[in-house]
């Protein structure tokens, strides 16, 4: 196929011979052809520019609420379904509170909305919301998913990116303020190239950063390195801006999608010159007082040290014998040349022998611990040296950048089979071909890339290829990521995959209106969300009467691709945490910042992984009140997982992920009946109940219904808490008298018996664990 | 409980989805035009999945055939973190002794490895080897207790993986790939055949207790398959799953039984039968209750008669640690678990197999620890019968290298040659499979990929390797995944 094929052979024997890429100048490459794809394969929907339909005519035009609604109604009457019915005003507040900013809404909230009967009333929560600050926090985390946003390396060594949250912050902050998407994307991509010298669009190149990164010592192949960082970029770019599995052809041609192997390599020339680098950020006044801070804590700890070291030693060397006394004959007589006198082997085994004899902190660990005195003294002096280090500041503010080093970037060549040791044909910077088919011909031009002081402007290039009103994927993708997250399902179900083999869009035309919709009205998407959640297709019920209508449209539509009804949800982890503490009243507000460490289960704590001794290795943030923000500035190691986010399905942060799973399991009700975070919020619940409803039952049961669930309980509902309370405070009187502790609500007026309030916790965990409480309507 | 992505479900392997044929039906009819184009893709799915055993839909965690009748019900997974010596143990090498202390003769090539030196000097072994069993296979003093055993197990002498640093090797070995995100085996073997206990979790993890292997919890994770699947850690004592009790006697059992009872009349109230998602978490709770009592039962080794205690070693500060999670490694396959990983080794590289300094001083105290519980295990499993239908395996992320670490007496990481053995469901006993060359270095003979012994492993299950897929990010995602062939001459 190619006439140069031996030439690529010979450069592959040198480049495992270990030579330098630079190896590859002196050998001139074939450049590969480009690809032609058959009618068949440019038809595939969505590599066709989007037009903009007309809005379809309905026979119900009084129920449209929105124009995305006449779509909706149109694709119902064709089949002849019925839509739902209004959800009553608790769910809809519920719901869009839930959506818009992760939290469920606060009473005076629900009241204020219960009593407005201005018939613009709904439309005005929605326009609270999305400007409130919470919004932003709950659609980062949806991007941080893309993103697999974690705050360590992962793999191994699993160690922390202490400037990872800036990046955290700036698109919470992006979503806030509405930054239009092409200019999200292009700071994401190039923000060094887009506003050179901008410390903002330089900490959002992190969006390359945020996945795991292999960091060991050793022999480390530097070209299988940087391949898999290049890999991990690629594949990211590809699933999240375009709606491309591009990741699949890494080793091969796609299987299915029009995606050469060389097309996955001209992707990844984008960032040939690309380096993962943490820029400094901070002026050099910053720097210096770091340096002092740590010049003074390294002077503080020397005398402790000291002390530590003459402990250990004789422990050392009594170490030190036994393995010396070990060496064999022959191993003693090498040891005995003199160095000068040794050959070359005799060299080797020696400086071997001297490994073998090294030792190690957890012999000298063991060894102490046998003398309860000294492991005692030893333990103290450790923590004494953890305290006088843990008074250092942050070190000095970086940015986790991808940015190019250089304004030349060095050739990318295909990988055959995946395995950049064995280059193919070599390839430039472009877009995927089958999507610059449809395209206009001056699409992207690569001869236009240049410089931009010493990047090389290729990620711009990108950005602005990408951000084209012309490119048939980009906006197609986000405007339904958006529908997604708003209604429980895309359009197209198969969020990041738009290739021959994910899903059909199930309204292509909506789609294709909501992505013009989206350029016309500069890429902002805070009016597009607006559209979506003010409509009427929205605002459905998730149940459906009459019963029977409803069942017969789930056996022809399971899924509910035609939304005949809304879909109901399960809290997302975060969420279900976030509504947790807002119910006890405890939730934090505070935002942006560096990642919180909040206590986690001393099982998983055990788990950490280290080679060091470490005194502590999840160091929880000292200021309790910390552990209590929301869930999005919890510090996120990317193999330490809180096991409730674990069992509620957050995603793992090693691929992107633009879905969430949701299973239900026995593990999650453990955690939320067990933990202590879920004890800790029962008590503040029962807490906050004798503080804002006092000492009369019924007055709680109704405030409790009111906070966990937004609404009055029915009688029955109301004699069933009681009747609880009473029994139960029966059963833990008993248990008091056998000298049993009882849970105390964090708050109880004094003449309130230990035993009823007990039972008043067992009551709010009861609530805090209700399908109801779980589940948005 | 249940499994339940709101939309893009994966076909998985349990049977039709509900509903598709009259989805297919109505997106004939359907307008958009698009119907018939989400028909084709449509029609693939269901033929895929109609190639799937068939389970119970509502439950996905419940008991389902395989792809074919299962030489092994359930797995038992030892892993030596950090890699053990297959020239110490179990592969002799009488050419690597003559060539002790010299360099490596060029004929064997470059070594890749991840400390080693470029002109490395050769080790031989110090081990006394010996030939046992009527099979007569090769082990070393490392192992006495395994002797007994010759006839039991099944060397596989030609492992190969494609990592020689210690993560992306274990993540290798537990989810096919050198990258962590990916479903580990255990998760695979639950979402194809789901567990036969009602009370216990059905993928159970058992690390050392002075640490984790450095491949952290994505060893055990559920990748992309949903968190029900994740393998569960489990630890001696009264509380041996996380949360499973209450941290506090604040909150007693029969406290706890009277608040579930109040929350399930709340949830039922107005509930629709028809509600599967509902109805399974209301499920859910109630199965958590009985694994309350049903966890600390499997883990109580008060029971256990004082013979078996002592076969495992329980009554030896050595054999203690290890020899408890062997036993209770009987005791939860006993009870229906399907799936058991035990980690030998984890946090400092002092309790691990990875023996850089002191090959000798290493491998006697590893095994040490080990030896004698495994082969209780062994014993014990064929005593009670399990052995029959109960796979157990025992390997490493690697082996280690015949050339020693900077001339010393350590051995550095080898990915391309070293041994594992499985025992039990299916396996030829006594079986010797596979070569590496005469000094230990790359498999030669019947080399057997971790793909290859993925793929043995759920064939031995009643799984095809090549049919157990989920489907994400436009792949039909399988464990093994572009590879695998069952090892032949490994099955009895």
């Amino acid at each position: 196929m190619f006439p140069a094929l031996t030439r690529w052979r010979r450069l592959a024997a040198w480049l495992t011979l270990g030579f330098a890429t630079t190896a590859l100048a002196v050998e001139p490459a074939g450049v590969a052809p480009s690809e032609r794809f058959s009618a068949e394969k440019r038809a595939h929907w969505s590599y066709q520019i989007p037009k903009r339909p007309e809005l379809p005519e309905v026979k119900e035009p009084g129920w449209v609420k929105s124009p995305v609604d006449r779509f909706i109604l149109a694709g119902l009457e064709e089949v002849d379904f019925q839509h739902a019915g209004e959800a009553d005003r608790v769910s809809l507040i519920r719901r869009v509170t839930f959506d818009l900013t992760g939290l469920p809404p606060s009473l005076a909230e629900v009241s204020a909305f219960l009593k407005d009967e201005r018939s613009d009333a709904y439309e005005r929560v929605v326009d609270r919301l999305l400007a409130s600050s919470q919004y932003g926090e709950r659609w980062a985390q949806h991007w941080l998913d893309l993103a697999h946003y974690a705050e360590s390396n992962g793999f191994e060594l699993d160690a922390e990116r202490p400037d990872a949250w800036r990046y955290r912050d700036w698109v919470a902050k992006a979503f806030n303020d509405d930054m239009p998407y092409d200019k999200f994307v292009t700071l994401q991509l190039a923000g060094d190239e887009a506003m050179p010298g901008d410390k903002p669009a330089l900490i959002a190149t992190g969006f390359g950063r945020c996945g795991p990164r292999e960091m060991v010592g050793g022999n480390v192949d530097p070209i299988d390195k940087r391949q898999s960082e290049l890999t991990e970029i690629t594949s990211t770019v590809g699933s999240v801006f375009l709606g491309l599995t591009i990741g699949c052809a890494r080793c091969h041609d796609h299987k299915f999608d029009a995606l050469p192997t060389t097309d996955y390599y001209r992707l990844q020339s984008f960032f040939a010159a690309s380096e993962l680098t943490d820029v400094p950020i901070d002026d050099e006044a910053a720097t210096k007082a770091y340096e002092a801070a740590v010049t003074l804590v390294a002077e503080k700890t020397a005398p402790i040290r000291a002390k530590q070291g003459e402990l250990e030693a004789p422990y050392r060397k009594a170490l030190m014998d036994e393995k010396t006394a070990m060496l064999t004959a022959n191993e003693r007589s090498i040891m005995a040349i003199p160095e000068k006198d040794r050959t070359s082997v005799q060299k080797r085994l020696a400086e071997g022998f001297a490994t073998t004899l090294m030792v190690r902190w957890e012999e000298i660990a063991d060894a102490v611990a046998k003398n309860p005195a000294d492991h005692a003294a030893r333990e103290k002096l450790k923590r004494e040296i953890d305290a006088i280090q843990r008074t250092l500041p942050r070190p000095p503010a970086h940015a986790t950048a991808l940015v190019d080093e250089k304004a030349e970037a060095p050739e990318t060549f295909v990988a055959r089979r995946g395995n950049p040791k064995t280059p193919g044909p070599k390839v430039g910077p472009r877009p995927p071909g089958i999507v610059l088919a449809s395209q206009a011909a001056d699409a992207f031009d690569s001869a236009s890339i240049a410089p931009i002081g010493t990047k090389t402007g290729r990620r711009l290039a990108l950005a602005k290829w990408l951000t084209r009103a012309d490119n048939p994927l980009t906006s197609r993708v986000i405007v339904n990521r958006l529908w997604q997250h708003h209604f429980g399902r895309g359009i197209v179900a198969s969020p990041s995959d738009f290739g021959v083999r994910g899903e059909a869009p199930t309204n292509p035309e909506l789609l294709d209106w909501l992505a013009t919709e989206l350029v016309a009205k500069g890429w902002r998407l805070k009016p597009l969300q607006r559209l979506m959640v003010t409509s009427a297709t929205y605002r459905q019920a998730s149940t459906f009467a009459p019963v029977e209508r409803g069942r017969k449209q789930a056996e022809d539509d399971p899924e509910n691709s035609l939304l005949w009804r809304m879909n109901r949800r399960r809290l997302e982890a975060e969420s279900l945490r976030d509504a947790m503490l807002a119910a006890s009243g405890e939730l934090n507000p505070k935002a942006g910042g560096p990642g919180v460490l909040a206590p986690i289960e001393e099982e998983v704590r055990a788990l950490i992984f280290t080679e060091a001794e470490v005194v502590d290795l999840w160091p929880e943030t000292p200021d309790k009140s910390e552990h209590f923000r929301r869930s999005l500035y919890l510090f996120r190691k990317r193999n330490v997982r809180y096991p409730m986010f674990d069992a509620f399905d957050a995603p793992d942060t090693q691929t992107a992920c633009p879905q969430r799973a949701n299973s239900t399991h026995a593990l999650q009700a453990l955690v939320l009946l067990n933990s202590d975070f879920a004890a800790g919020r029962a008590k503040a619940l029962a807490g906050r109940l004798y503080r804002e409803a006092g000492t009369d039952a019924e007055d709680k049961v109704l405030r409790a219904y009111e906070i966990v669930l937004c609404r009055a309980p029915g009688a029955k509902e109301v004699d069933l808490a009681k009747a609880f309370v009473a029994s139960q405070s029966e059963l833990l009187r008993r248990r008091k008298a056998e000298g049993y502790p009882l849970a105390a609500p964090t708050f109880t007026p004094q003449s309130v018996d230990s035993a009823e309030a007990a039972a008043w916790v067992d009551f709010a965990l009861a609530m805090l664990n209700r399908n109801e409480f779980m589940y948005v309507p | 409980m249940s499994e339940n992505r709101s939309s893009h479900r994966c076909p998985g392997p349990f049977g039709g989805m509900p509903g598709y044929a009259s989805r297919r039906d109505f997106l004939k009819v359907a307008g958009n035009g698009f119907g018939l184009l989400g028909l084709s893709s449509l029609m693939q799915r269901e033929a895929l999945a109609a190639a799937k055993p068939v389970g119970s839909v509502g439950n996905p965690l419940s008991a389902k055939a395989g792809h074919f009748p299962a030489k092994a019900k359930r797995c038992i997974f030892l892993f030596m973190t950090g890699g053990p010596s297959h020239m110490d143990m179990y592969d002799p090498k009488p050419v690597l002794n003559r060539l002790d202390g010299q360099p490596l003769p060029r004929s064997f090539g470059h070594i890749s490895s991840q400390f080693v030196e470029s002109d490395p000097l050769c080790l031989g072994t110090h081990r006394k080897f010996g030939k046992y069993g009527e099979s007569g296979m090769d082990m070393s003093d490392l192992v006495p207790h395994m002797h007994q055993h010759a006839d039991t197990i099944a060397l596989v002498r030609s492992c190969v993986a494609d990592s020689v640093i210690h993560a992306p090797a274990m993540y290798q070995m537990n989810t096919g790939r050198i990258f962590m995100g990916y479903p580990s085996l255990g998760s695979w073997v639950n979402y194809g055949l789901g567990s036969e206990s009602e009370n216990l979790p059905s993928y159970v993890v058992m690390s050392q207790p002075e640490g984790t292997p450095e491949g952290g919890a994505p060893c055990w994770g559920a990748g992309f398959l949903p968190a029900l699947y994740q393998g569960t850690l489990l630890r001696n004592g009264p509380s041996p799953i996380i949360n499973l009790k209450p941290s506090t006697q604040e909150f007693t059992l029969d406290q706890q039984r009277k608040t579930l009872d109040l929350l399930r009349e709340m949830n039922e109230e107005g509930l629709d039968p028809a509600d599967s998602e509902l109805s399974a978490r209301i499920a859910s709770y109630e199965l958590a209750f009985r694994m309350q009592s049903a966890a600390p039962e499997a883990v109580d080794l008060t029971r256990e008669p004082e013979s078996t205690r002592e076969m495992y070693g329980l009554n030896d500060a050595k054999t203690v640690e290890f020899g408890t999670r062997c036993l209770l490694a009987r005791r939860l396959v006993e009870r229906g678990v399907r799936f058991v990983q035990l980690y030998s080794g984890g946090g400092p590289v002092a309790m691990q197999w990875d023996a850089h300094d002191d090959i000798d001083a290493n491998h006697e105290k590893m095994c040490g620890l080990t030896d004698k519980p495994v082969s209780a295990l062994l014993t014990d499993l064929k005593r009670t019968g399990l052995l029959e239908d109960t796979l157990v395996i025992w390997g490493a992320e690697f082996g280690r290298t015949p050339v020693s670490q900077k001339g010393g007496r350590g051995r550095d990481h080898n990915a391309t040659g070293f041994t594992m053995w499985m025992a039990g469901g299916g396996i030829k006993a006594g079986a010797t499979v596979g070569s590496t060359d005469e000094i230990g270095l790359n498999a030669v003979e019947d080399r057997a990929h971790v793909n290859d012994i993925h793929a043995t492993i759920l064939h031995l299950m009643g799984l095809d390797h090549k049919q157990l897929t989920v489907l994400h990010s436009g792949r039909d995602e399988r464990l093994t995944d572009v590879g695998g062939k069952v090892i032949k001459n490994l099955l009895a």
